[in-house]
């Protein structure tokens, strides 16, 4: 479904005189993903883990390299095929306008699409598959806490049943508790729905518990890519440390 | 919707937006309020006290002040409406057009808005005004090129602000046109902060065209203008001071009520900001 192939990425430094020095964010950067997949992106902040995400929904281009979803550019692909890319960001506070109700928020892509495919979907019944009870229908993003208004972008996210998922930390700055209610939530619809999905995120147990495929991000490169199954036997040190991390944790 | 709704609810910006209607108003229904002409000199009844056939006394030359502060209006206050559309739909094009497209556009765009900024406001007006002679038009057309650059990087930097948010991020991702992010999204919000900006602008250029007519620059005596009118003022004012209170303070209170306008705006379109302030009361 998704192939990157030697992806380049480089920004321009700030604060250096007129010499154009440029900071390399991702070197030679291939995975592929394959349709259905849960894949995910795992790597510490600074890794390049958001500049990856931002290539792949088309945001931005890359220096070189070739980023296909299903053998085309993905800004030609999602413009091809509206509503059929999604993306969950991870501040919740500017991914809703302000200045819109929760039920305007979730229905805006669907109502602009429904000339593709008819309505199924109503506010509520998106807002019930989210767990977000009808009441909050009527209020506005500043009304919300911080896991019911990630409740109401991933709603948001879903409600025109894109293909092609991207979940940039969509957990991450929320709280344990409320997390783990997000990730439930996320497994029932990978259940109900098909779909592909990338899972960014910068620790390992949020991702294994969704995903089937780990990619490992260290300083621009994809260091590994493994099955989730096969996790206890990573090679890469990077990985290694990663997953010692997580172990340690656990036995105390 | 919710903006309006506070607006409503606010006290002192209700006052301020009826006083300004009135003003308005007044100045456009000036030939029926005025008691009398505003350029007719009678020379008997200079410098009169308050009285009933001259509601605010007359000048030295005998004119109405109350009837020249009416006919005042059409001059001053209008003259700084039309100088505010024009510079504000300069700057929203020009500055739509760098925040929307950014790229080089947009960089050309704001060099040339940093070689006009670079210049203060006040010497570039005197200086087209020394060029090309006083006169009203000539200050509307200086004062268009002295603030457009201003304009146009406040709305660039308010679309940009807003072209950088999630919500918009995801509309370009779920395949919404340009059109319609920039209709549903960038659009309303930018209306609101540039509103509130051009309101709180209003106030000073009244005080530039006051200003450039007080000092000789801007209308034309005998044309009744309120900076014009201090100008005249100013001749009698060992003898007669109280002459310069009519004009100055009108020019105070509608300036004063821009302003708080201005402020009560900014508080009604700013969601956030009127949450916390609501808090705090």
């Amino acid at each position: 479904m998704l192939e990157v192939k030697k992806v380049y990425k480089t920004y321009p430094k700030a604060g250096k005189g007129f010499r154009k020095e440029r900071l390399s964010v991702l070197a030679d950067v291939s995975f592929q993903i394959h349709a259905g997949d849960w894949a995910a992106l795992v790597g510490e902040s600074g890794s390049g883990k958001s500049t990856l995400s931002r290539l792949i929904l088309g945001l931005e281009k890359a220096d070189s390299g070739s980023l296909l979803l299903e053998g085309e550019n993905p800004a030609a692909w999602r413009k091809e095929k509206r509503g059929q890319m999604s993306v969950v960001f991870q501040d919740y506070t500017s991914s809703a306008n302000p200045a819109f109700q929760i039920k305007d928020i979730i229905m805006e892509p669907l109502k602009a699409f429904s000339r593709n495919h008819p309505i199924q979907e109503t506010a509520e019944s998106l807002m019930e598959k989210v767990g977000l009870s009808k009441e909050l229908a009527e209020r506005y993003p500043h009304e919300l806490s911080g896991g019911q208004l990630q409740r109401v972008c991933i709603a948001r996210a879903i409600s025109t049943k894109p293909k092609f998922l991207v979940l940039d930390e969509a957990v991450s700055s929320l709280d344990v508790s409320v997390q783990a209610q997000i990730l439930d939530l996320l497994d029932t619809l990978k259940k109900e729905m098909d779909m592909t999905c990338l899972f960014i995120a910068h620790d390992l147990q949020t991702v294994a518990y969704l995903c089937n495929q780990v990619m490992f991000l260290n300083e621009g490169k994809i260091v590994e890519q493994i099955e989730t199954k096969n996790l206890a036997n990573v090679q890469s040190a990077y990985a290694k440390r990663l997953l010692e991390a997580v172990v340690r944790f656990r036995v105390e | 919707m919710g903006g309006l709704n506070k607006l409503m609810r606010d006290r002192s910006a209700m006052i301020c937006i009826i006083f300004l209607t009135l003003v308005v108003l007044a100045g456009i229904f000036a030939p029926w309020l005025a008691p009398h002409s505003p350029i007719d000199v009678n020379v008997k009844e200079k410098l009169a006290g308050i009285s009933t056939t001259y509601p605010l006394g007359t000048d030295q030359l005998g004119r109405c002040i109350f009837s020249r502060l009416l006919y005042g209006i059409r001059t001053t206050v209008f003259i700084a409406f039309i100088t505010m559309i024009v510079t504000i739909v300069i700057g929203t094009l020009i500055g739509g057009i760098a925040g929307l497209f950014r790229g080089k556009i947009d960089e050309i765009i704001m060099r040339i808005c940093d070689v006009f900024m670079s210049f203060p406001s006040e010497v570039m007006i005197l200086a087209i005004i020394g060029m090309m002679g006083p006169g009203l038009t000539n200050i509307v057309i200086a004062s268009i090129i002295a603030k457009w650059a201003w304009y146009t990087r406040m709305v660039r930097s308010i679309i940009i602000k807003y072209a950088d948010k999630n919500y918009i991020q995801f509309a370009r991702v779920s395949g919404f046109s340009r059109w319609h992010i920039f209709k549903k999204h960038i659009m309303p919000n930018t209306v609101g902060e540039i509103s509130v900006l051009a309101t709180l602008d209003a106030g000073s250029v009244i005080l530039m065209i006051s200003a450039l007519s007080f000092l000789g620059l801007g209308v034309q005596a005998p044309t009744p203008e309120w900076g014009m009118m201090l100008n005249e003022a100013k001749n009698v004012m060992t003898i007669y001071p109280e002459l310069m209170l009519a004009p100055g303070i009108a020019i105070l209170v509608v300036v004063a009520a821009f302003n708080f306008l201005g402020d009560s705006l900014q508080d009604a379109f700013n969601v956030k900001r009127g949450k916390r302030g609501k808090r705090m009361r």
